[in-house]
Formats: C-alpha cells, sequence, structure tokens
C-alpha cells in the first residue's frame, strides 16, 4: 500500500486503506484465447515477476476476481508501460458489467520504474455486492504490443465509495485451519450447548457402555476396578435421583446391550445379564451367559460388544499387547475374532478373524455388522471393517488363527492416524437429524466427533469419513442415538492415550439447535470423480474454480511394524469442478482414482461461504475406495459468468470451447485419446463405420458430423453396440454454436480418421501421396523469399506453429504444379492465416475461425457456403489445382473456386498474417 | 475364629481353613450389591467380577470379618480363600492406575486353594462345567451357581454353592443345592484326607478324598476340627 501512495497521489484521490484495492501483475489469470500463453509464454509474468509482458495478441487478457464488500463507486487506473514509441492500443476495463476504457500512451519504455505510468480511465458504478471478476480487455492493437501491464488500481470514491476485497482472487491458502486438515475447532455450529449429563463428584461415570432400557431410562456401565451399571433418568435431576446404582462387581465391563428388557454387560472375561428378581430395583443375579472363549490373565484381553443379532450375541476380542500396543506372543486361541455366541449354552463360533482391538462395534438396519478396530501391528491405520463370516481382516499373532490363511479383507473405512482419528470408538447410526442414514463415531483421543457415509458397490462396502464436532467435555467411547438426531455421549479417557477434554469421564447429550449450518453432508464416489453435498446452498459463483480443491491418495501396507505410513501418495488433478442448479452438490471430476487407496478430497480453507454468508465449518472428505461405481459420472456443466476463480499466475486457458464443453459434459464417459471409458473413444472416430441400433433396428452407419451431432441433440436415437444407452439430454443445454463447438473438437480428436497426417499409410503411398511435412523438423521447408528469414515458425506438437512476434513465410523447397493438396490446420481466437503459391497470380487462400471469411482466396467476396470453423480446433482444407483452375474444401464443404492462367509448378507458401496458426498433415499428390 | 497373621499364617489356622472349608450362608453378614466395606476403605463390593493375575476369571467373594473366597469361575474351583482385613484386591491395571502391564492380585496370603484343574468328575471323567453366575438370596446369602454335564451331554445338573461358614462348634460348612441328578455319577474332588470330612446332611456320601452326590437336595459338607 505504502508503494502505491505516489501513484495515488498522481491520481489525486485521498488515500483510505481500506478503499483501494491494487490487483497486481503478479496476482492476475492470465488468460489466452491466442494460444500464445502455452505456446510461447510469450504472455506471462514469468519474464519480469513485476508485470506482464509480452503482451500481444488482442485475444489475451488478464482477469482477476475481486469481492464487493460495498457496493458504490470505484475510480480504475491502469499503471502501465508501453515502448511502441507511439503506444495506441486501445483497450477496456470490465468489471462485471460495467467498463470503461483507454488507450494505452507511449511511456518511452517497457522496463523500469521511469516507464511506468498511471493511466486514469474514470469512474465506475458497481451496483451489487458480491463476486466479480476485472478483465483488461485489448479492444485494438495497432502496434506490436497492448501494453506492460503493472497494476489494476480500483479505489473507492464519491459519497458512497465502493469497499473492495482480492481475497478471492488469491491462490487457495492450504494451511491447515480448524476443520481443514485438523479438527474441528469448537462445538459443530448445528449443535446446541452440550447438556452434561455428569454427576457432579461421585459417582465417576468412565463410561464403557450404554444403552436405552424399555422405560427410556438409560443404562449406563463404567469402567473402573468394581464396574458398575446405573440406570439414568435423565429427567431428573441428581437430587432427585438421576443415578441409580443398579449393580456392581462387574469385572471391568467393556459393553452393554439391552435385550429382552434385561441388561446385559460384556465383562473382560464373560458375558453376563443383569436380573432383577424381585423387583426393588437392584440386581440380584448376575448370569453368565458366557464366557466359553478362551484368556488369559493379560490386562489388554479385553472384549468388545455386546451387538444382539437373530438371537445370538456378537461380541470380539481383543488381542494382548506389550505396554507399547505390539502385539504379544503367543496369543491364545481366539483373540482378535469376532465371536456369535448361543446364549441357550454359552457356546460360541468364529464369525471372523484378523482384529486388533475392536473398540466399537455396530450393525446397521439390515443387520450389517461393523467394527472399529485400532491402528497398531497389522493395522496401518484405525478401520472400520465389515463383517461377514469366515472373514480374516489381516491381523495375526502366532500360533496363527485358522482364518489367517484365508484372503485378508480390507476394510470398508480407513481412518488416517492422527491425521483424522487416532483411537476410534463405537459407532452408531443416525436415523433422524442432518446427518440422518449416517454413522457417527467418537475417538478416544480427542472430546469430539467423527462422521462416516457407507455405501455398497458391487456388494463391497466402502465409504467417506468425516470431520464432525468437538466441544465435548471428554473424549465419547460409547454413543447412543436419542430422538431427532440426538446423540448420547458416554465419554472416557484412557490414562495411556492424549486426550483433549477437561475431565477423563463423563455423560453428555448433544441435541440439534435447529440453526441453519454450512458443512459438507457428504461426499459420493463415482465413476470418474466425487459428489460432495452440502447442508446449505453454495454463494453464487463460488466453487466453479479446481483450484479450490486437492485431490490426493494413497495406499497403505500391513506388517508386523506398528501402524504404517501413507505409500504411493500423489496428488490428483481437478479436471473439472460443478456446482448444481441448486448449489447444494459440488461435482468435482477427477482422473485416476484407484480402488485400494484412501482418497482425500480437501475443500480450501475460507473459500467456501454459503448462501446466507455461513463459512464453511469442515472441508476434507476421506474416501476409501474398494471399488470404482460404474457407470456413475459426476454431473458436468458449464462454469456461469461471473464465477469466482483463483489466480494462476503464468498460466492461461489455451482450450477451445469445444474442448472446454468437452471437459466439462463428455468427459466422464468418453476419452479423446482411446482410453476405454463408459462411452465410445473420440479417438479416431470419425470416418469409422459402426452398427447401431436405431429404433430397434440393427444398422451400420459412418461416424460423420452429422451423426455426432445427431447424438448429441438426440442421444437415444442411435445406440451404439457394445455400449450401454447411457448418454444423457444435453440439447436443453446446448446452443447451436455450442453444439458445433462440440462437434468440431469430437472432429479433432480423429487425425488418422480425417483427411490429412503427417505419417503416410501404406495406402496414401499406393494412392500417390507425398508428405510435406514430416512432424518433427522443418525439412523440406524454407523460407519463401531468398534471403529472408521464416521468423516465428518452430514445430510444437507435430504441426508447424507460428507463434512469434515477427512476420514469416514458410515455402516448400519443392514445387509443386497440378495436383490434389490436402492439409489440417488451427488458428487462434480471431485469427486469420494464408496458404498460396510462391510469385505469380494464384491468389492466396484465407483461414480463419470466421467461417464467411475461411476457405475463400484473398479479395474476393464471403462464400455462401459455411465450412463451420472453430478456434485453436483442427480443420481440414483441401485444393484441387488443375491447369488453372483451383477448388477449395474446407472441412469438406466447396468453399471456393479459382480460374486464372496456369502458373506451373511453384512453392507452397504459408503465411502467418500475425495470428498463430498451426499446420500439420501436409501431403500432396500429382495429377 | 483363627486369626492367621496375613504374612505367616499359623499350622492351625491354615488347617482349619483347608479343613473345613465353609458353607451356608446362615449368620453371616452378607453385603448388598454396591454396599460398601467401610472398614476395607476401598471400593470392593461384596461380590466382584475379577482378573487376577493367574485366574483371569475370578469371582471374589467377601465374606465377614475380612475372609475372602475367589472362585475360578471357568474350571468351577476355589482359587483362594484368605483373611485380608482392607479391600482383599490389590488393583493394577489400566483401569486403576493406569499400567498396562499391571496385574491385580489378592491381597493378603492365602490360605487354602484348589488345584489348578476342574475338581467335578462324572465317573472317572471330568464333568463339564459351565459357569452360570450368581445369585442373592432374600437372606442376603449369596450362591454360586453352575451346571455339570455328564460326560455324553445326557445329564445335566445344576449345583448352588454357598461359600463357606464358620459353624458355632467351629467346623467349617460348605453347601451345595443339587437338582438334575437322575443316577449316582457326579463327584467333587476334596483336598486333604478324606478322614477329616463328612457329610453332614443331605444326599452325599464321601468316598475316598471325593464326595459322590447321590440325588437332588441339599448336602452339607462340614470338616470339624481336629
Amino acid at each position: 500500500m505504502r508503494a502505491l501512495v505516489p501513484l495515488l497521489l498522481c491520481l489525486g484521490v485521498s488515500v483510505r486503506a481500506q478503499s483501494v484495492l491494487d490487483l497486481t501483475a503478479e496476482t492476475a489469470r492470465l488468460v489466452s484465447l491466442s494460444g500464445l500463453a502455452t505456446a510461447s509464454g510469450d504472455f506471462a509474468a514469468t519474464g519480469d515477476a513485476r508485470f506482464v509482458q509480452g503482451w500481444t495478441s488482442r485475444f489475451d487478457y488478464p482477469s482477476w476476481t475481486l469481492q464487493v464488500l460495498r457496493p458504490g463507486r470505484v475510480r480504475v487506473a491502469v499503471v502501465l508501460s508501453n515502448g511502441d514509441g507511439a503506444g495506441g492500443a486501445e483497450f477496456a476495463v470490465r468489471i462485471g458489467a460495467s467498463e470503461l476504457t483507454g488507450t494505452v500512451p507511449s511511456t518511452g519504455g517497457w522496463r523500469g520504474r521511469k516507464a511506468f505510468r498511471v493511466l486514469d480511465l474514470g469512474e465506475m458504478e458497481l451496483p451489487a455486492a458480491g463476486p466479480l471478476r476485472a478483465e483488461i480487455i485489448p479492444l485494438r492493437v495497432p502496434r506490436l504490443s497492448v501494453m506492460g501491464l503493472k497494476d489494476l488500481l480500483l479505489l473507492g470514491t464519491g459519497p458512497a465509495p465502493a469497499e473492495l476485497a482480492a481475497g478471492e482472487s488469491a491462490a487457495p491458502a492450504w494451511a491447515d485451519t480448524p476443520g481443514f486438515g485438523k479438527p474441528t475447532g469448537g462445538l459443530h455450529p448445528g449443535l446446541a450447548a452440550p447438556e452434561d449429563l455428569t454427576p457432579p463428584g461421585s459417582p465417576r461415570l468412565r463410561v464403557t457402555g450404554l444403552d436405552r432400557m424399555p422405560d427410556g431410562r438409560f443404562a449406563v456401565a463404567t469402567w473402573d476396578a468394581v464396574g458398575s451399571v446405573y440406570l439414568v433418568d435423565a429427567s431428573k435431576t441428581p437430587e432427585e435421583g438421576r443415578f441409580h446404582l443398579f449393580a456392581t462387581g462387574l469385572a471391568e465391563p467393556t459393553g452393554l446391550k439391552v435385550v429382552e428388557g434385561a441388561v446385559h454387560v460384556l465383562e473382560r472375561q464373560r458375558l453376563t445379564r443383569l436380573e432383577d428378581r424381585d423387583g426393588d430395583g437392584l440386581c440380584e443375579a448376575q448370569v453368565c451367559v458366557s464366557q466359553a472363549w478362551p484368556v488369559s490373565s493379560h490386562p489388554d484381553e479385553n472384549a468388545f460388544g455386546p451387538l444382539w443379532r437373530e438371537g445370538r450375541f456378537l461380541v470380539a476380542t481383543g488381542v494382548a499387547m506389550t505396554p507399547v500396543g505390539v502385539t504379544k506372543n503367543p496369543q491364545v486361541r481366539d483373540r482378535g475374532c469376532v465371536l456369535s455366541i448361543k446364549p441357550a449354552d454359552g457356546s460360541y463360533e468364529v464369525l471372523a478373524a484378523g482384529n486388533r482391538s475392536q473398540n466399537g462395534l455396530v450393525l446397521n438396519d439390515a443387520g450389517d455388522m461393523f467394527l472399529m478396530d485400532n491402528q497398531g501391528d497389522w493395522m496401518p491405520c484405525s478401520s472400520l471393517f465389515h463383517v461377514t463370516p469366515g472373514a480374516f481382516f489381516g491381523h495375526r499373532y502366532d500360533p496363527p488363527h485358522p482364518l489367517a490363511s484365508r484372503p485378508v479383507k480390507g476394510p470398508a473405512l480407513r481412518l488416517p492416524h492422527v491425521e483424522l482419528s487416532v483411537s476410534p470408538t463405537q459407532p452408531v447410526f443416525l436415523h433422524d437429524g442432518p446427518f440422518r442414514g449416517q454413522m457417527v463415531f467418537g475417538d478416544i483421543s480427542f472430546s469430539g466427533l467423527l462422521r462416516a457415509s457407507l455405501e455398497q458397490v458391487d456388494g463391497v462396502w466402502q465409504g467417506v469419513a468425516l470431520r464432525f464436532s468437538s466441544g465435548l467435555q471428554a473424549p465419547a467411547n460409547r454413543l447412543l442415538e436419542g430422538p431427532a438426531g440426538a446423540i448420547l455421549a458416554g465419554e472416557l479417557a484412557m490414562p495411556t492415550l492424549p486426550a483433549s477434554g477437561r475431565r477423563d469421564h463423563g455423560l453428555e447429550r448433544v441435541a440439534w439447535s435447529g440453526r441453519p449450518f454450512f458443512d459438507l453432508r457428504t461426499s459420493r464416489l463415482m465413476s470418474d470423480g466425487f459428489e460432495l453435498e452440502l447442508t446449505e446452498p453454495l454463494a453464487a459463483g463460488l466453487g466453479w474454480d479446481p483450484a479450490a480443491y486437492q485431490v490426493t491418495q494413497w495406499t497403505y501396507l500391513p506388517t508386523a511394524e506398528y501402524g504404517g505410513p501413507k505409500l504411493e501418495e500423489e496428488s490428483l488433478a481437478v479436471e473439472a469442478a460443478a456446482i448444481s442448479p441448486d448449489r447444494l452438490r459440488i461435482s468435482l471430476a477427477v482422473k485416476g482414482v484407484r480402488e485400494g487407496r484412501v482418497v482425500r478430497v480437501a475443500l480450501a480453507p475460507g473459500h467456501f461461504v454459503s448462501e446466507g454468508g455461513r463459512a464453511l465449518w469442515t472441508g476434507d472428505a476421506y474416501h476409501t475406495v474398494n471399488r470404482l461405481p460404474r457407470a456413475l459420472p459426476v454431473p458436468r456443466a458449464v462454469p456461469p459468468a461471473g464465477s469466482r476463480m483463483f489466480s494462476r499466475p503464468g498460466t492461461g486457458l489455451a482450450v477451445s470451447p469445444g474442448e472446454s464443453l468437452f471437459r466439462s459434459l463428455c468427459a466422464s464417459c468418453h476419452s479423446p485419446d482411446g482410453t476405454p471409458m463408459v462411452g465410445p473413444t473420440f479417438h479416431n472416430l470419425f470416418g469409422k463405420r459402426h452398427f447401431v441400433t436405431t429404433g430397434g433396428v440393427r444398422h451400420e452407419i459412418l461416424v460423420d458430423e452429422a451423426f455426432v451431432k445427431r447424438s448429441i441433440l438426440q442421444p437415444g436415437a442411435d445406440i451404439a453396440e457394445g455400449f450401454q444407452p447411457l448418454m444423457p439430454e444435453l440439447a436443453s443445454r446446448l446452443s447451436a454454436g455450442q453444439v458445433d463447438s462440440l462437434v468440431g473438437f469430437v472432429r479433432s480428436c480423429s487425425p488418422a480418421g480425417g483427411l490429412s497426417r503427417n505419417l503416410l499409410t501404406e495406402k496414401d503411398k499406393r494412392e500417390g501421396w507425398v508428405s510435406l511435412f514430416d512432424g518433427t523438423s522443418r525439412r523440406g521447408w524454407g523460407p519463401a523469399l531468398p534471403g529472408r528469414a521464416a521468423m516465428g515458425w518452430t514445430i510444437r506438437g507435430e504441426a508447424l506453429t507460428w507463434a512469434g512476434n515477427a512476420a514469416g513465410e514458410l515455402a516448400t523447397e519443392t514445387a509443386l504444379g497440378d495436383g490434389e493438396l490436402e492439409f489440417e490446420w488451427k488458428i487462434s481466437v480471431g485469427g486469420i492465416a494464408a496458404v498460396g503459391f510462391a510469385g505469380g497470380s494464384h491468389p492466396d487462400l484465407l483461414l480463419s475461425d470466421n467461417p464467411a471469411t475461411c476457405g475463400i482466396f484473398r479479395g474476393q467476396p464471403a462464400s455462401a457456403a459455411s465450412p463451420k470453423t472453430e478456434p485453436l480446433v483442427w480443420q481440414r482444407a483441401n485444393l484441387v489445382r488443375l491447369g488453372g483452375r483451383t477448388e477449395v474444401r474446407i472441412n469438406g464443404v466447396k468453399t471456393a473456386e479459382w480460374s486464372g492462367q496456369d502458373v506451373g509448378k511453384q512453392p507452397f507458401v504459408l503465411r502467418d498474417e500475425s495470428h498463430p496458426v498451426w499446420f500439420r498433415g501436409l501431403r500432396f499428390r500429382a495429377r | 475364629m483363627p486369626r492367621p497373621n496375613s504374612r505367616n499364617p499359623s499350622p492351625i489356622a491354615f488347617a482349619v481353613v483347608t479343613a473345613g472349608l465353609v458353607v451356608v450362608a446362615v449368620g453371616v453378614r452378607w453385603l448388598r450389591p454396591g454396599d460398601r466395606d467401610s472398614s476395607a476403605g476401598a471400593m470392593l463390593p461384596a461380590v466382584c467380577g475379577v482378573a487376577l493375575d493367574t485366574c483371569p476369571r475370578a469371582l471374589v467373594i467377601r465374606l465377614n470379618d475380612g475372609w475372602h473366597v475367589a472362585y475360578d469361575t471357568e474350571n468351577g474351583r476355589i482359587h483362594a480363600f484368605w483373611h485380608q482385613a482392607g479391600p482383599g484386591v490389590s488393583f493394577s491395571g489400566l483401569v486403576t492406575d493406569g499400567q498396562s502391564e499391571g496385574l491385580n492380585r489378592i491381597s493378603g496370603v492365602p490360605l487354602w486353594s484348589e488345584p489348578r484343574e476342574s475338581p467335578w468328575k462324572w465317573g472317572t471323567s471330568p464333568a463339564r462345567h459351565r459357569h452360570l453366575g450368581w445369585e442373592q438370596a432374600k437372606d442376603g446369602g449369596v450362591r454360586v451357581v453352575r451346571e455339570l454335564q455328564s460326560p455324553d451331554r445326557q445329564t445335566v445338573v445344576r449345583v448352588e454353592e454357598a461359600p463357606a461358614r464358620e459353624v458355632a462348634d467351629g467346623a467349617w460348612e460348605r453347601s451345595f443345592v443339587v437338582a438334575g441328578m437322575v443316577s449316582e455319577g457326579l463327584s467333587l474332588d476334596l483336598p486333604g484326607p478324606s478322614s477329616v470330612w463328612s457329610v453332614r446332611s443331605g444326599p452325599g456320601r464321601l468316598e475316598s478324598a471325593s464326595l459322590v452326590f447321590t440325588g437332588d437336595g441339599t448336602v452339607v459338607l462340614s470338616r470339624r476340627l481336629p
């Protein structure tokens, strides 16, 4: 700001820090429709990071996003340089719908402090708060360059000055903040203050068992030397008798389940039913349901559960460990197992094996059993397993369990150690509230809760884990769902584990307050990315920029070592982001997601704000990918005008409209490069014959423009053989021009199916074709005029490319006579180029992205036939020259014909016309 | 009642206890579940499941006047019988003092215990034993309940055992309420010479060093002082 003061004083404005916004060249997003940004790097701020230089094309422009905090008037100035001598480039500064224009003066130089001047453009009105895009658009560039750009200054002015911020234009800050890479910063904003049911003083409720009695009271088992069970009437105060001691003398109870009205407590070594036989409210009998499983005296041999399913108790047995958590060997039999206990005789069957310390068992409504195992040896991170008969989950000891010879069944959910969870506890499925259908669980290491959504793909369970809330008094060890999605948390801190909280025990109830909140509701794995669901609509314009997301994936390798690092960690590119019309869902197109991986989808901290102005509470989704869903593509959409984008200094967009549409709408099902996907690949699609079914009739078609267009507009009309009819309806979402753009892109994916290519096939050779360009060098080409260099011509992407600042003409070294000439060409946005023959009277053929002037000879009127050209998309050209007559076709459409004097053999010339142009597949056959 | 030194019990006291072992709860001051023995100064209930160092499935029952008995519920045997004026069990482990390898031990010196293997026999074979828990009668007496099966599982006998009781004449009694007997076959091995044992009442008889149950009913076993 201090550096700007002299500049501001030049403008004669009073300087108020909060009303000045300096949009620097370094933070600009450089949009390059000419393709120069990525083709040559000329239009970039990287050469001198202080200003944009080498800005020569009127199809390139810098862009910023900004936030109008308070509507009002703003004064606009540009800090620029120009060493062209006379300057003269005309430009517009557009902010939203407002615009001011100016002409670049000559400043006497491009670089150096004295070269830059402040050009005051005047004032404009910014009528509404919210995100806007600011752009400097060249209107006319009469000389070499537009300008050297240093700053776009916006100054709030007048009696109602606008207040602006550039926060959204900066690159996202990915530092961990609460809820984003680290635990949440407190109680979830949708929850009311927890109701603390913990008795003051005594008893000290270190809760290891929790369930609801038929009369509505809670049964609570406590973990202490003389384990007790309390019946808790939450409607009473402690003085009124909220806590009633029902039983005591249980051996380190680790779980409690009310079955058929009776409290069942899982002690460390037995399953016990508590009976009040005389109705006096006290337990007079502790009936041993089972103690059939082997135990030793090791203090870690806990048992977890129980669950009750189909007349059987389900109990998990933990293994004996050393003080540092390593499995002791040998173990007694059937440790680390899930047991199915028959109450009638106490006998058990081993349901599954291969676990370590399963402090959390749960059934879903369908009766599927899940258990939460803790990180340690053979458990690289804490994980949730779906328990099926005969499953082995990977934890090993000596002597090996009989099930250990089976293939390891991976978890449904992995919880990255420390990053997300340390010692997860008992989950509970919610049947009500904002997160209905999800699983909530606690963690012994912190006083809060986590969430998870589970799904089945191809019969295999997997899911996503999300952060939920902090702010409890102690770690939640046992959970019970209350009415309306409320959660009763029985709390316990282990003396050997780090825990954050005010105490090591307790009983708290959290309920939804009814206040709105903005959070990730869930995230779903799709065939080609993720769909994130929000609890409130996202503010308009947010979320469209892929830079607002980071996706990483990794795997784990279970070993005998304690825990395990992330392996093969890699970042995945977010190719596109789209927001649903109701702004409640974010679709991310992500390629490269692999099965057997944990994928973290992270949202940029501070970027996501709801329609109601609330900041996003959590921004991480940890997916466990066991099976990639098929035929479930992410919805795609084109970003609307005004979408907020992060800056990407030094990068541009060099993407054609057709390719942009492809990325947004098609890339989830169709590949451009032959990669097999749900739909047919676009690679070499044109010109091929395929069988399709139309109206139930199978027949063969030739893929051409008409067929592709019909496939887009009438997706169900022709069903390609070998593919499912999954093509969505697009007609209502695309304009006619966009359809043509898309068809053009599809066509550009078919170089071999088109008429030209750099390399000739044997068939081509038999037909007499001769290649004029080998795709890798200018061999066979030289300056059109002897003694003059062919400036600006290079080989890029197997194409002869002009992308320089100096004019140049390139000609074949071989003179061509009568015959047929074919090539592919591509032009920048608004660009024009020409081809012709050196010397003589044969006019040049013009190539442009304007169908009216493309494919005509210079000086001739516009063609009536539209060749439907697109900028930055490969087009086809065909010239047949016989005697004094030349006929031209562009993309198969005859566009021009010329008759005149036969000029004989002449070199073929490529002329740049000062616009970037690309040629490939140049070939000739004599006639 | 003898008051053996907890560190160095007298031979007389040892003999009394081993000879007698207990029963019938009449006259004993039983504690309700949840009651605390203020004299013990600790949180040990009258009946308490405990994982002891060499007996992971112990059920410790506090008797009167500082006497304790620990049943090994896995094998249906008495693991230890001891006197301790304090809480009777020294707790150590994560649950109490945060020691991850700590083990609970009886506090005091065991005066008597039965062999490690199950003392219950069916004929000459081990009887199948199943612990069924414990219950407290209206009179406050605690009974340890177990089920014993013949090896062929055709006969199932329920045996409720009341822990030791010192009777007025100085002998120790131990009683068993037996139900389900259809024929003889169930027996309980007794430690020490059979000559010191006697069946005071009920359907049972002594054979060698075993108590043979002969039918349903309450068997009172007694060991008189020498």
